[in-house]
Order: C-alpha cells, then structure tokens, then sequence
C-alpha cells in the first residue's frame, strides 16, 4: 500500500527553531496526490511557518522536505507549487493586471492572456484596471489565489485562503478549490480557522499543536470518530446482537471489540434498547451516547479553544 | 534570470518613486539655475533689485559693464555641486531603498521567491535594476544640468575642454554611483524596514565622507599612509576633481568601484540567501 502512494508532499523531521524557540517540531507530514489537506493549529501552532518552509519562504533549521518524489533541485520543484502565504503579495499602487503582468513575467509564462484568465476565474475581471491599494480585504485575497494559481500549480498551499471573504465568496473559494481538485488533480494544502468550511472540502487532515503534529487522518477516519453512535458493554455481544435485529430490525452496528456494539442508529430510543436488553438476559455494563460534531472533536485534539 | 529581469524591467517602467525622484531631481536642478538667472538679472540691473529675495549692493556711480554671478559660474561646477555635493547620491539613496524595500513592505518579494528561480537570480535581478536606475538617475541629472546650464549662461560659455571634461567626470559619477545604488541596496536588503534603510542611506550619503576624512587622522596619527576615503565610494565622488583627472584617481575609482560593488553583492546575495522572507 504504502509503495504504490505518491505524495505531493512529505516532510520528515520538518524543525523550524527562532532562538530558543522551536516554531515547528519535528513535523512529518505526508500529503498525497490529490488530497485536499486540511491543516489545522491555533494561531502561533506552527501552521505558517511549516508552509513557509515547504515553499521556500523559510529556511528549516533541521529535517527534509520532498516534493513531488523528489528531496533534490527543491527550487526547481517549486515551479510546481503555487502558494497563498499569510497575506497575499502584491504592488498596491498598481492595477491587479499589472501585478498578475508582473507573476507572469517572472514565471516565465508565454501566455498573455493568462492575466484575464486567471482574473476571471477569482471573479475579479471587473476590477483590473483597479489598484489594488482600492481593493477591499476580500479582492486582495482573491488576487492573492489568482496569484498563486497562476503556471496551474499541481500542488497549491493556501494558508487561512477565505480571510477576509464574505459568504458568497467563501462559497466561491471552496467551490473553486473542488473544482481544482476534481478537474485539474491539484493537490491542495490548506489551513483555516474556519473548521466547518474545512471539513467540506477537505480529504485528509493534519493538527499541528504548539508545532509538533499530533495527528493525521483522512476525512472518513474523522466521520468515523464523530459519527454518533449508541456505545453499549455487555456481557454477551451475540445475544444482543441478536435482540438488536429481531427485537428493533437494527442492522447499523458494529462490534469493536469482544463486549462492546456501537449502533449508530435509532440512538433516540436508547432507554428502550436499554431495557430490552436487561430483559432479553443480557448483562448491560455500560449505555452511553457517543459522538460529536466536527468542531467539537477538532477543539478536543487541539487541547483548547480556538484562538 | 531573462524573466526576472523582464519583471524588474515592467515594474520600473510602472515604479512611482522613480519619476518621482527625477521630476523632483530635475524641478530642483532647474530652480536653481532659475534663482541664479534672476540673481545674475538683478546684478545687472535688469529687473528690479529685491525680485525673489535676492537684493545686491547698487552699480558703482562711475559706471563700467555690470557683471552678474552667471559670469562667475561655470556649468562643470555646478555638475560637481550636484552630482559630486550629496544632490544625486540623496535621490539615489530614496530610489534604491523603495525599489529594493518595496518588495518586502508588501510581501511581492513572495512571488517570486520559491517559485523556482534560485534565491541567488531573484536578489541578482533586484540588484542589476538598482544600479541601472542610479545610471539613469545620474545620467538624466548630469545632463539636465548641462542642458539647463546652457540654456541659462548661454552656448557660448561651454568652452573648448568642456565636453572632454564633462564626458570623463560624468563617466567616472556614473561609474562611483553604481557602486554607492548597490551599497544602498545592500542596506535595504538587511534591514528590510524602509524608514531604517532610508535613515542609514542619507546618513552613509551625509557623514560618511566626514566619518572617512577622521578615520584618515587616525590612520595618519598612527603613521600609517592608508586612507580611508581614498576607497569609500561616498568619499570618491565628492572628491572626484571635475578637471585635469590624474590616473591615480580614476585607477583608484575603478578599483573602489570593483571592490564595492563586490561586497555589497556578495554580502546582499549571503543575506538573502539565509534569510527568511
């Protein structure tokens, strides 16, 4: 399994120490062609300055970075990645066509059209001939994606993308990084503090916590551990098993470990399956209602609040 | 490298602070030819004594040609009053540091760094536009100083040696400001902060040659014949004679030039190179 995987991105070891404090902590991340990555920390966790490195904004202290396969001639690898890095990067007394002029000539793009293109699909084509010192928080953010969208990257790092924008266009973004991701196979690293937006697009995840990575997991792994479910220890999982289908036709359970059954449905009616159980001769240790929503479960593993 | 300096190419040509700078450069050059035309109109008595605030004692009773300053000025000293005097290397120092800050005040410097040019090209591109805009800068300023000048005091004033001596002069400023826009661009590569990197360049422009002059008391008072502002670039162009250039000043010019231009690179490109942007 692990053979055939390609990843976009693997780092191992990634450390990042100012002075004597270590930023990011032996980070190891694993992001595999095609995923949208969502990349989750509090503010100060590490999450920026790991995407700096990984583009080459800042230098690692210690540790590898691999793109696309490759831990050699990074810079030139680099020319895959497009990237959205705190704020975007631009000349705020010229038009937006002019700083997209200036991304072009600097990539090396033939294409000359590629300004307008790259303008209208971040909906700002209206707004060209605009400085960009008039653009609102939202437009340069859109301008910022434009950027960093331009060479059509095949691995795009966004961090906190959708500051800034209001509904529609945060609507707009995430419909736009699907799109990406579904149509172009852009593999797609992106941090948020929006944790229900996030959990719409994202395919695998990644929670940095005071710069170490505690944890990855793909999008199903993370629907699996907030699935709501009615968790019941008994003495016999067979008998009850068996009184849960007769009894209420359930068949949406599973059986985790010898006297454990999670059922994940009809957990309204718990003190009835409670009861039955008792009565059918089942020895019931423990009921309990398990399962919660996503920004809950994020909250748990960053071990707070969010900033 | 081709592409990032057809990047710098299409951001100067769009750079406000570079028109800036030279309107403003040429708005002065002309105001002060202009103050010297009244003040030579009014030594003569053609307009009225006290016109612009310029006020001169009354022509002797016993009469003779009335002579103005402009009669005193030569067009070669004024090209050393403005290029050699601190007027050129201040307007530089303003360029080069929102040219080479700029990209870091609002993060562009981003868009080009990791996007696969090497570190060593993007800081390279930045540098070869600094220096190419102190070219132009100092070029447009000499020559309007001569164009003006002539305009002013008449063709008839640019005597016989002039054009040898103004060609070598402006040769060798252009040569010496190469150097002072790439030190410049240096301090705005380190300090990235534009009120610091324009604060240390007016002070390299202002006192350095001053700083220079007593290293060179303290070289002598240790019976050593090194001088400092014999290589400082500072030094070099307000000391760079306007007539009758001996050899060891324009040897020693290249070399300083060479040598500066070297380090300032050198020490911008290891920055660069280590620094987070």
């Amino acid at each position: 399994m692990e053979m055939n995987t390609e990843y976009a991105l693997r780092t191992c070891g990634l450390t990042k120490t100012y002075r004597q404090q270590r930023a990011v902590d032996n980070v190891s991340m694993n992001v595999r062609k095609g995923d949208i990555y969502g990349f989750i920390g509090k503010n100060g966790a590490g999450k920026t300055t790991f995407m700096k490195m990984v583009a080459g904004l800042a230098n690692p202290t210690q540790g590898t970075i691999e793109l696309f396969g490759k831990k050699e001639a990074l810079e030139r690898q680099r020319s895959r990645v497009g990237c959205l890095i705190e704020e975007p990067g631009y000349y705020p007394y010229m038009t937006a066509m002019d700083n997209l002029e200036i991304v072009r000539r600097n990539l090396g793009i033939a294409e000359r059209d590629i300004t307008h293109e790259m303008l209208d699909l971040v909906k700002l084509s209206g707004a060209g001939k605009k400085k960009i010192k008039h653009f609102s928080m939202g437009m340069k953010q859109r301008l910022g994606i434009a950027i960093a969208l331009m060479r059509n990257p095949d691995l795009l790092i966004l961090d906190e993308p959708i500051n800034g924008l209001d509904p529609s266009g945060i609507r707009e973004i995430r419909d736009l990084l699907t799109q990406l991701n579904r149509e172009r196979q852009t593999t797609i690293l992106v941090s948020s503090h929006i944790l229900g937006e996030l959990s719409k697009i994202a395919t695998r995840y990644g929670i940095i916590r005071e710069g170490a990575l505690v944890e990855e997991f793909d999008a199903e792994a993370l629907e699996e551990r907030c699935r709501r479910c009615q968790k019941v220890v008994v003495d016999d999982t067979a008998a009850a098993a068996a009184i849960l289908e007769v009894r209420f036709g359930i068949t949406d359970y599973d059986v985790p470990d010898t006297h454990m059954i999670r059922i994940f449905e009809r957990y309204d009616e718990a003190e009835e399956i409670n009861r039955a159980l008792v009565t059918g001769g089942v020895a019931l240790r423990e009921s309990v209602l398990a399962g919660q929503d996503l920004e809950g479960y994020f909250m748990e593993l960053l071990g707070s609040t969010m900033a | 490298m081709y592409n990032l300096m057809s990047s710098e190419l299409y951001k100067w040509r769009k750079s406000r602070a570079f028109y800036v700078c030279l309107l403003s450069a040429l708005v002065c050059i002309v105001l002060v030819w202009l103050s010297f035309w009244v003040e030579d109109q009014v030594e003569r008595g053609n307009i009225e004594n006290g016109t612009m605030g310029f006020a001169v004692m009354e022509p002797d009773a016993e009469g003779g040609e009335a002579t103005g300053i402009l009669d005193d000025l030569d067009i070669m000293l004024m090209i050393q009053t403005f290029v050699g005097g601190g007027f050129s290397t201040l307007f530089i120092a303003l360029f080069v540091c929102v040219w080479v800050v700029g990209e870091y005040t609002n993060g562009a410097v981003k868009n080009t760094v990791g996007k696969g040019c090497s570190r060593l090209h993007v800081f390279m591109a930045k540098y070869i536009s600094s220096v190419v805009s102190a070219l132009a800068l100092n070029l447009v300023i000499i020559l309007a100083v001569v164009l003006t000048g002539a305009a002013v005091t008449g063709p008839a004033r640019i005597g016989e040696t002039f054009w040898l001596d103004c060609l070598v002069y402006a040769g060798l400023q252009l040569m010496l400001g190469l150097a002072y826009a790439g030190v410049i661009a240096m301090v705005g590569e380190f300090t990235r902060s534009m009120a610091v990197s324009i604060g240390i360049s007016i002070l390299l422009a202002a006192l350095s040659p001053a700083l220079a002059s007593a290293a060179d008391l303290i070289f002598k008072a240790v019976h050593s014949d090194f001088r400092v502002s014999d290589y400082w670039i500072v030094s070099l162009i307000e000391h760079c004679p306007y007539e009758g250039i001996d050899m060891d000043f324009a040897g020693r010019a290249v070399c300083a030039t060479a040598m500066w231009m070297i380090v300032s690179l050198s020490a911008g490109l290891v920055h660069f190179r280590n620094a987070d942007v």
